[in-house]
């Protein structure tokens, strides 16, 4: 590390907090300005604007920008109108996408959370549980290019490297191209992100399940409930704002999937994702447009999940 | 009754994916009339990196004959059977016979500069010199575009042989895909694969190919690429630094470094090298954030094109002797390094493509000869399947953002001696469309072999 990025380094570690203490301090004092009455209504809005202009540079003006991008040529120079959009839906290889799209989120987001509940649920019965824990979560710590490649032998066409054909092999099967055919291959991909994920969501309903008092659940067994009935009617809906935490950011993972695909297939043989789309769109093809455009409509399908959770969590503090 | 349904829903749709999953009848590895053309069937050549496409030739028996590759996979072979691979003895090429017309393509790697400094300007003008054109094809599996760079640096005679096939050749073409916008490449190769794994599908796949040509090839500007500063008449004891972008990594940057040590050694200049195999990107990304390299590999001709067009690249015709370059070189390559008129690329090192790799060993085992025309080699590959081999071994697969690549070389060979150098030029120029009778005879060529199509 040269002294240039050392020095850098010591401007942020203290820079940052004496800035921030001294625009708090800046603040107050521009109050005092004000009769003592009416710095109630001001105060919070003179806090939280570092805040409010930071969102607007980071969040808004991109958003703005990217969205005005989208309704110009594929060097941005000149408007085009909704082209690039009708475009876009014109093509089957985008309709392809948005149904890849589609699969990973039900298929992803679905075997996860399914998987991940039924593991924490039997972990939380025997003694081994945090052993239990850790391994599925193992896979979260390994990156998703060293994930990809790894699954990449796995699936290798030649049995002397790809471990599930050489498993087939053994049992008769001749070796199957996993990557190359559509749909198989968009499945194939969903389980690279399974092996992945499911450890986020053990570890978090695991959480959620320590959380449920063992009082209720021993007063319903007493009651004469048996241990399906205990898991449907209590375990389930006391769970159920921790497994929709899980899910929706189960789904905005799969909405943003971008390193698996782009490593294991690079979009080919009709396996692209919204998220090598627009890298495609942006780097392969230099062509601005179409991908602002492939970023706004991610944006928009990303909207809805987002308002449920918010609805979801607004309802939760209502009941609080 | 609803409960009933909820639990059987996963249920349900866990059978839709077991249904998906399972196999949907594969083209095995056998066609239905003998054995297949390529070996273990066209899903073993999608799924082949293409620097193991060759690797059947060494196995005993050899699981194929041929294989079709640039003069660079002589490096591969060398790479991958170090006890075996023995230039003229285990592996040798014949370059793929001429049909209505005769040609040879070629390849390249090409560098651009992309600041305009004192330390680059001096590294470009050596690079195009004979003395470090000539220290790649020395440590091999390289040619030289420079004419002064004789037979005899060339470490075997194969490689001696490929060169003299490069400096002999009448009609010398680029390979049309490098040369295409990059949104047109990109989907050539995707074509290749499709075309090899659904070769019925070809009517539409050539369909796409020309939706993408209306608006790949749209918007293409005049370039006017701004002229770097000459570099010092003396550069020894230049010092500085300069920061190189390339693909090249492992073997290929150890050759290039030993290229350009005696600069280094002159001129005292600390090299900053960096390594990307998806330079493409790599490039755009620091390009747009103000950061690019001071001279950097280009991805080939096209995107060549696309830079000197936004502004990125600056023109040579300052920093090089251009009398001395248009003694050195054919003119060709210089065409191939310039955009509208301006010199912005050169070329680090050359390859020929098109070229048939052979095990002489095998051959004569099965007493085969080497085809002296394309009739010939269509019925050596008929004998050499009736014998029970699938004749060719084909590699497809390769890094993310170049897969297929090997495929559209075999069509640019097609379409270069099918319908000549004059339809190859308005292909790759864009106003050659791709469901014309031309191109689609060439695929049909490729599929003939690669995916079983006969």
């Amino acid at each position: 590390m040269d002294l240039g990025t050392l020095g850098m380094a010591i401007v942020v570690v203290v820079g940052v907090p004496a800035v921030t203490a001294g625009y708090a301090l800046l603040a107050e004092r521009v109050l005092m300005f004000l009769p003592s009455r009416r710095r109630p209504a001001y105060r919070p809005w003179l806090w939280l604007a570092p805040g409010f202009a930071f969102l607007i540079a980071y969040l808004i003006y991109p958003t703005i920008s990217t969205f005005i991008l989208s309704l110009q040529n594929a060097s941005s120079t000149e408007f085009v109108g909704a082209s690039n959009y009708t475009r876009l839906f014109g093509l089957d290889s985008f309709w392809t996408t948005i149904l890849n799209t589609v699969l990973w989120i039900v298929f992803f987001a679905g075997i996860v959370v399914v998987i991940g509940l039924i593991i924490a649920v039997l972990a939380d019965r025997v003694r081994y549980e945090t052993v239990v824990k850790a391994l599925v979560f193992l896979p979260l710590a390994v990156s998703f290019v060293a994930a990809g490649v790894i699954w990449n032998f796995m699936y290798d066409f030649n049995p002397a490297r790809g471990t599930v054909n050489a498993a087939l092999g053994v049992a008769g099967i001749e070796a199957q191209s996993w990557l190359t055919e559509w749909p198989r291959n968009t499945f194939m991909l969903i389980i690279v992100g399974i092996w992945m994920w499911v450890g986020f969501a053990t570890v978090i309903l695991s959480a959620g399940l320590k959380g449920i008092s063992s009082e209720l659940l021993e007063a319903a067994r007493m009651d004469g409930a048996n241990e399906f009935q205990v898991f449907f009617r209590i375990i389930l809906p006391l769970l159920a704002p921790t497994i929709s935490v899980v899910a929706t950011t189960i789904v905005i993972t799969a909405l943003k999937t971008f390193d698996i695909v782009y490593v294991m297939t690079n979009g080919q043989y009709s396996t692209e994702v919204i998220g090598t789309l627009f890298y495609h769109a942006r780097f392969t093809n230099h062509d601005a447009g179409t991908a602002a455009a492939v970023a706004i409509i991610l944006l928009l399908t990303i909207i809805p999940v987002m308002l449920i959770n918010i609805r979801r969590f607004q309802a939760q503090e209502a009941i609080r | 009754m609803t409960r009933r349904l909820r639990f059987l829903a996963p249920v349900a749709l866990a059978a839709l994916v077991l249904a998906a999953c399972s196999n949907n009848g594969s083209p095995g590895a056998s066609g239905a009339g003998g054995a297949s053309y390529v070996a273990g069937g066209p899903n073993a050549a999608l799924n082949t990196q293409f620097g193991n496409g060759g690797d059947c030739l060494f196995a005993d028996p050899p699981g194929c004959y041929l294989h079709h590759q640039a003069s660079f996979i002589t490096s591969f072979f060398e790479d991958n059977f170090p006890d075996v691979a023995k230039a003229g003895e285990t592996y040798d090429f014949f370059p793929m016979p001429a049909m209505e017309f005769s040609a040879v393509e070629t390849a390249g790697d090409l560098f651009g500069m992309f600041k305009d400094t004192p330390q680059a300007a001096s590294l470009m003008r050596y690079l195009v010199t004979a003395e470090a054109q000539a220290i790649w094809p020395g440590i091999g599996g390289a040619l030289s575009a420079n004419s002064q760079v004789g037979a005899d640096v060339y470490p075997d005679e194969t490689s001696a042989r490929l060169a003299q096939v490069l400096l002999d050749a009448e009609t010398v073409r680029f390979d049309a895909s490098d040369k295409m916008p990059a949104e047109m490449e990109a989907a050539f190769r995707t074509a290749i694969l499709n075309y090899v794994q659904n070769p019925g599908n070809l009517d539409s796949i050539l369909s796409d190919l020309e939706g993408t040509r209306e608006t790949a090839y749209a918007n293409i500007g005049e370039a006017n690429p701004p002229a770097a500063s000459a570099a010092p008449e003396d550069d020894s004891n230049l010092g500085g630094e300069i920061n190189i972008l390339a693909v090249w990594a492992d073997a290929e940057q150890d050759a290039f470094m030993q290229v350009i040590q005696p600069w280094v050694d002159r001129t005292g200049v600390k090299v900053n090298y960096e390594s990307t195999r998806d330079i493409n990107a790599t490039l755009t990304t620091r390009i747009e954030g103000g950061n690019p390299p001071d001279v950097a590999g280009l991805p080939g001709p096209g995107a060549m094109a696309q830079f000197a067009r936004s502004g990125d690249l600056f023109s040579l015709e300052d920093v090089l002797d251009t009398d001395q370059m248009a003694q050195d070189y054919n003119e060709g390559w210089i065409a191939d390094g310039s955009v509208d008129g301006h010199l912005v690329g050169i070329f680090i090192k050359a390859s020929a493509k098109g070229f048939i790799w052979y095990n002489p060993k095998a051959f004569e085992a099965k007493g085969y000869e080497v085809p002296e025309d394309f009739d010939g080699l269509n019925t050596l590959v008929d004998k050499i399947r009736s014998d029970g081999t699938p004749p060719w071994g084909i590699g497809l697969n390769s890094g993310a953002g170049s897969e297929g690549w090997p495929g559209t070389d075999w069509i640019e060979d097609f379409v270069l001696r099918q319908s000549g150098p004059d339809v190859y030029d308005k292909w790759w120029q864009g106003t050659q469309a791709w469901d014309s009778p031309e191109i689609k005879e060439a695929f049909q060529a490729f599929g003939k072999w690669a995916a079983n199509a006969g």
